[in-house]
């Protein structure tokens, strides 16, 4: 890649697996969350946890954080980073785990 | 599907409201602006609020007034910053909506389109960053869009002003859009009850009903003003009934019948060739929230933002204005020609005496802070066009998690460093009431400002590492002692982060300094009030006596309690009017060997943890009202004494510095 003409290297290996990830306790994969998700996974939103507050719901519509939405899961630390489409969105692990999603093969 | 009739922009009068610029935040809306509206533009707080709106005319449609208003995710609106726009499309005379969309992200740009489509307001769409979009693969087919929204609908670059003559010529044009979204039956139902019943409604009542049902409380609160008591408590009854028959709740429902319609465009209009998140941009972006390299580069940031704001402006620039030019040539000037020229002493004593309207007043905001400010709208302006903040946010969220707050509170402490008049000012991205009480607190309390860090480290860097670490450590663990307990007293809940990442992009130098001038005239009309009243205030303490008998009252807490020399009541005094000028007081008493290693670090962990300066506490007044800044203060000036006190026992006690 160039920059002004420059040829650039990105001096770091940039994937970054995320410490606390472990393996889903459930085998059931329409029941497991973003926060389950390693690193570069490729999903889909199936739904929202029950009881989530409408405006917070009204939200993650907006940011495209629909269900049937494709969701990439770039990493967890600090935060959850996800990629929807052309957008990035950081969210914290407490709202990463009221967002169900279905693994992609 | 329904046809409105309202006219188009060319055909109103000029005098008949304004264009609204509404979109996303990070969509390039304030880069679109500028190029509509040149250099003359204002920014104000939006009444009743600390939301800024930026208003200025349009270059090439005659008396017309364009309105920046602030980035808004979905209605109904969720932050303060959200609720102006809402309010602003609600109270304000609009003649047309612009609405400014990602055009990479159109699936989500249409979602608000479909929002404001509702409104009935002419509208026009910029699909901006167009460059974006090609770069990234993505294609969007704009004529058949065009016809689906029945709206104009033009690409845009702003950064680039690619497409600002067709966006002009669209918005001369602009139309109400006739696409309509249908929801379920019952809804549909109610709303056509809902319709029948609003008289003069603001916007078009189908879509008032619509924010209804969804519990809008901007909504709520203009019809609980335009309509009868009666009226209001028929509404309620009848979407409580309409509730009923959906498990989900209604603002849910709503979404999800306009998400299909957004779907079903967006599978018509778009091509994208999937060639996202590549390039050096993503590769510095990732690097940039990644857990180790993300600090170094917040590291890198931190000082650069300190260097800038804090060394540059704060110490080189303020000497040059305060020592060199206020200091040697202005002031002893002025001070000699009033002393020719007025005949009342009071009166020349008022203007230009130790405590006058121009020396002090006037000499503090214009060579103290204008520099320290100037530099920190530039350094804040980089930094919002970058599309570091978000980043930053994310960094550092569980860090504030453990204070009830989450990653965006990062901003004002960080800027409180520089300066904790805009500091507070700064909250506002925040967004609850809760957040920013709980940020504008630890700001008062332990964030101390660039003026008397320099002081403080200055001192203590006098005596031993040591010195410094007691201090560091102290004001560091009140900073979260406080913060930890006020997180668990304060009532409400936290709101967890979530947060767009921007693509980091260069900032456009144009575009940051019309921002800075901007701020920097809002500066000078607001702040500067405050300097002056704060002065007058201080003259009047002054020419009473007052001003000594509060030195006098606070003499046994200070030789008693805290063990310090009389002298240095004085100087806590001077604090109250700027932190760094009462450090300042006992700077000149440790250079007069009055104070001890011991007594040097207990005034400095209470002269930090003591209230701000005077324009701070106006400041925090504005923003959360006297009430609350009273009740900071309150719990502020006893905690500083008392800790000061108890570090005093302590030391003493372990034989340190005695």
């Amino acid at each position: 890649m160039t920059l002004f003409g420059i040829e650039i290297k990105a001096p770091f290996h940039l994937r970054t697996r995320s410490r606390s990830w472990k393996k889903p306790a459930s085998t059931d994969r329409t029941a497991i969350t973003l926060l389950d998700l390693p690193d570069g996974c490729h999903a889909v939103v199936k739904g929202f946890l029950h009881g989530m507050p409408a405006q917070r719901h009204a939200q993650l519509r907006a940011y495209g954080l629909a269900p049937g939405c494709p969701v990439i899961v770039v990493q967890h630390t600090p935060v959850t980073v996800i990629r929807i489409e052309h957008l990035e969105l950081a969210l914290e692990h407490g709202l990463a785990k009221e967002i169900q999603v279905a693994l992609i093969e | 599907m329904t046809c409105h009739s309202s006219p188009s922009v060319g055909s109103d009068s000029p005098s008949q409201g304004s264009i609204a610029l509404v979109g996303h935040p990070n969509v390039g809306k304030s880069a679109l602006f500028q190029c509509l509206t040149g250099i003359h533009v204002t920014i104000s707080n939006y009444p009743g609020t600390t939301v800024e709106v930026s208003r200025g005319l349009a270059r090439s449609i005659p008396e017309t007034e364009l309105v920046d208003t602030p980035g808004i995710i979905t209605f109904p609106p969720y932050s303060e910053d959200e609720q102006v726009t809402a309010r602003f499309l609600l109270n304000e005379p609009v003649k047309a909506v612009l609405q400014v969309g990602d055009a990479k992200n159109l699936r989500r740009t249409l979602l608000l389109t479909v929002q404001l489509a509702e409104m009935g307001l002419p509208l026009v769409l910029a699909l901006n960053m167009m460059d974006e979009a090609a770069s990234r693969g993505v294609q969007i087919d704009q004529r058949a869009l065009s016809e689906l929204l029945s709206i104009s609908v033009v690409p845009t670059t702003a950064t680039r002003g690619v497409g600002i003559g067709n966006l002009n010529a669209a918005l001369v044009k602009a139309r109400p859009s006739r696409l309509q979204c249908l929801y379920p039956p019952v809804i549909e139902a109610a709303l056509d009850k809902i319709t029948a019943r609003l008289s003069n409604p603001a916007l078009a009542p189908r879509a008032m009903a619509l924010l209804f049902l969804s519990g809008d409380s901007v909504t709520e609160n203009w019809i609980s003003e335009h309509q009868t008591t009666t009226t209001v408590q028929e509404l309620a009854a009848l979407r409580m009934a309409v509730q009923q028959s959906f498990a989900e709740p209604l603002a849910v429902v709503i979404q999800r019948q306009r998400q299909e319609i957004v779907d079903q465009i967006a599978v018509a209009v778009i091509q994208d060739r999937g060639d996202a998140w590549r390039g050096f941009s993503t590769r510095i972006g990732r690097l940039t929230t990644h857990p180790l390299w993300g600090l170094f580069i917040l590291a890198g940031v931190l000082y650069a933002l300190y260097w800038f704001v804090g060394v540059f402006g704060a110490g080189t620039l303020v000497g040059l204005f305060e020592k060199k030019l206020f200091g040697q040539v202005i002031n002893p000037r002025l001070t000699e020609w009033a002393t020719r020229n007025i005949p009342v002493p009071f009166v020349a004593d008022f203007l230009f005496g130790p405590y006058g309207l121009w020396t002090m007043g006037m000499t503090y905001a214009l060579a103290l802070i204008l520099p320290i400010v100037t530099t920190f709208f530039l350094a804040f302006g980089v930094m919002e066009d970058s599309g570091y903040l978000p980043r930053l946010a994310a960094l550092s969220n569980r860090l504030f998690e453990k204070l009830g707050l989450n990653g965006k509170a990062v901003l004002p402490i960080v800027l409180g460093l520089g300066c904790v008049t805009m500091a507070t000012l700064t909250t506002r991205v925040l967004e609850s009431k809760r957040e920013r009480f709980l940020v504008t607190l630890l700001l008062a309390l332990a964030v101390p400002c660039s003026a008397q860090l320099g002081v403080v480290m200055g001192m203590l860097a006098g005596i031993s590492l040591t010195a410094s670490l007691i201090w560091g450590g102290v004001v560091l663990l009140i900073l979260v002692a406080v913060g930890w307990l006020a997180a668990r007293l304060v009532p409400g809940e936290r709101t967890p982060l979530l947060v767009e990442l921007p693509p980091l992009r260069w900032p456009q130098a144009s575009n940051v300094l019309v921002k800075t001038l901007a701020r920097l005239e809002w500066y000078i009309k607001e702040v500067v009030p405050m300097f002056l009243f704060g002065t007058a205030l201080m003259f009047v303490l002054s020419k009473t006596g007052l001003l000594v008998r509060l030195e006098q009252a606070g003499e046994p807490l200070v030789t008693g309690w805290l063990g310090l020399p009389a002298q240095a009541s004085g100087a806590f005094l001077m604090g109250f009017l700027r932190r760094d000028f009462g450090a300042t007081g006992l700077f000149v008493m440790q250079s007069q060997g009055l104070l001890t290693p011991l007594q040097v670090v207990v005034a400095m962990v209470t002269i930090t943890l003591f209230i701000p300066c005077i324009a701070s506490v106006l400041m925090i007044a504005k923003e959360r009202g006297w009430r609350t800044a009273l009740g900071m203060f309150t719990l502020i000036i006893p905690l500083a004494l008392l800790v000061g006190g108890s570090l005093n026992r302590v030391l003493m006690f372990i034989g340190w510095g005695g």
